[in-house]
């Protein structure tokens, strides 16, 4: 604690505060989570160099690597702003489903068949309203056969009756 | 250059995290011994800070469950360990994986590869 002003601690929190900033989209309990983890990390790797020297440090944090990459892989655990990340070609509307259970306490064995069903809900249902369609189609051409036939059954008297007159 | 990247982060995405758990099957690790296990593997992972994510997702899906316990030598460390929840699915994950990396093989011709 007594190293507060160490230009070692400053090398540290600058590295935190760029992923900070990265980071700033997420929700605070993510971001919160995140830095407390990456915090919790270089205390632990600095305690096992023996004396902490800056080449030290640096090592740890190079090998942390980038806080925008970081920071990617952060938002890509979000639901909502997953497709709109580096990764969009992949992102299609098939890889949602999968990404949003993550996010679900208890999504270890349901992740599956949900992905299968929702992905498959919009096909049936496309189905069904296709097949109505076409029964719809069917009944009114049939009417209008038969309605048609029926007129011209019907009518031909009335036309012949109206010479005669 | 960019497609190549994007061809290794999806990859990565649906089997990174099983790699995870099947390190700690046998054994309970702390974040900086699990990350620099991954790490090392530079085709599964691209720096060791973008694993935490990772971690904090399988946390929250009960998958891994983590314990701070004393060191002898610094600080305390929170130990990452697998749960029932996670077991089951890297069980699962292995079963697909057999039959999925077979029939890429197959299609794709890696087989002897």
């Amino acid at each position: 604690m007594n190293r507060s002003t160490d230009p070692l601690d400053r090398l540290v929190e600058d590295y935190l505060a760029e992923v900070a900033y990265a980071i700033g989209g997420l929700p605070a309990a993510r971001r919160e989570d995140l830095l407390a983890d990456l915090r919790e990390h270089i205390t632990v790797a600095s305690a096992e160099l023996d004396p902490p020297t800056e080449a030290g440090i640096r090592t740890i944090l190079d090998r942390l690597g980038d806080p925008a990459a970081i920071a990617e892989e952060a938002r890509l655990g979000e639901p909502a702003p997953a497709a709109s990340t580096g990764a969009s070609p992949y992102a299609s509307p098939h890889t949602s489903p999968h990404a949003s259970p993550h996010a679900s306490p208890h999504a270890a064995t349901t992740l599956r068949p949900s992905a299968v069903r929702s992905r498959r809900s919009p096909g049936t249902l496309a189905l069904v309203l296709v097949s109505v369609l076409v029964v719809i189609l069917v009944v009114a051409g049939a009417c209008a056969a038969t309605l048609f036939a029926f007129r011209t059954e019907s009518g031909g008297p009335v036309q012949v009756a109206t010479p005669s007159r | 250059m960019e497609s190549q990247t994007g061809l290794a982060t999806a990859l990565r995405r649906g089997t990174l995290e099983f790699c995870v758990l099947a390190l700690l099957e046998d054994e309970e690790r702390y974040g900086v011994e699990l990350v620099s296990r991954l790490g090392a593997e530079t085709a599964l992972t691209t720096s060791e800070g973008t694993l935490y994510p990772l971690l904090s997702r399988l946390r929250r899906t009960g998958w891994v469950a983590t314990t701070w316990q004393e060191s002898p030598t610094g600080p305390p460390r929170r130990y990452y360990g697998l749960t029932s929840n996670g077991k089951a699915a890297l069980a699962h994950f292995r079963s697909e994986w057999a039959a999925f990396r077979d029939a890429v093989d197959h299609i794709v011709g890696t087989e002897n590869s």
